[in-house]
């Protein structure tokens, strides 16, 4: 493991502290080898899923309409996916990423990426929705049952 | 085109589609914005993982910012950055978030799935 000092030139010392405390540094935060892209998912997925039980947001009893959403959705964010990678936009460390690639050089982690997003944002919509009530007007999206 | 260029365009696009395609108006109702502040809330935490542990790395010729240093964290505010992700990035989470949360939208109000309906809280009933 490798423990780098966060070189204050980089403006970024006294952040990194406060966030990690004097854990080393940001880079041997959270590695968790080839899982480490999978973990971040997992954290986005364990931060929302309660929402489902706990304000019985009722999205995954709604898998047709879940399916027709991130489908979709996927498809264009893959194709600037590949475009960005094969302009050097964005990278990867490449051992921290699970190590299976797609068509056109993008990580199945990223694919991955693209379904959790998606997925967590429309809970967290169903969440305020369910605090909400849709009663009011104010709060309606036009999809209400009367 | 640059990071930069297409994340712009990319908002352009979502919005279009609320208003004019799928006719969700999202960006109009108080719903999409209260949602939309907590998932960018959540998105600098993971988004910071993803770049501050050098998962992602970014080239500074496609951002406003600098290229992502080899073997340190990038700065965690400030060049562009916020919490050690490209500003772009707010512009590429707020494209997919408003397209998801449009398009899932548009597919209640036609009817697909429209129940069984989100809530209440557990602690009401």
């Amino acid at each position: 493991m490798r423990y780098f000092a966060v070189k204050p030139d980089m403006g970024s010392e006294v952040w990194s502290t406060l966030i990690i405390g004097n854990y080393g540094a940001v880079e041997d935060f959270m590695d968790f080898g080839r899982w480490s892209y999978v973990a971040v998912l997992i954290f986005v997925i364990l931060g929302s899923i309660w929402l489902e039980v706990f304000l019985r947001t009722r999205v995954l009893r709604r898998p047709k309409r879940l399916l027709l959403t991130i489908a979709p959705v996927l498809l264009p964010f893959l194709v600037w996916d590949a475009y960005a990678i094969s302009q050097g936009h964005w990278y990867f460390t490449e051992s921290r990423i699970l190590g299976v690639y797609l068509p056109a050089g993008i990580p199945l982690d990223e694919l991955l990426f693209f379904i959790v997003i998606p997925f967590a944002a429309i809970l967290t919509l169903e969440a305020v929705r369910s605090f909400k009530g849709t009663q009011s007007a104010r709060w309606q999206v036009g999809d209400e049952v009367s | 085109m640059t990071y930069t260029a297409i994340g712009v365009l990319a908002v352009a696009i979502a919005v279009l589609l609320d208003l004019f395609a799928f006719k969700t108006r999202m960006v109009t109702r108080p719903i999409f914005w209260v949602s939309y502040a907590i998932i960018v809330f959540f998105q600098l935490i993971s988004n910071g993982l993803f770049t501050g542990t050098q998962i992602v790395k970014y080239n500074g010729s496609a951002i406003i910012g600098g290229t992502s240093p080899a073997d340190v964290a990038p700065p965690f505010l400030g060049d562009g950055r916020i919490a050690f992700a490209p500003v772009e990035d707010l512009l590429f989470g707020f494209s997919l978030v408003l397209l998801s949360l449009s398009l899932w939208v548009f597919w209640g109000r036609r009817g697909i799935d429209r129940t069984p309906v989100s809530g209440p809280p557990m602690w009401r009933k």
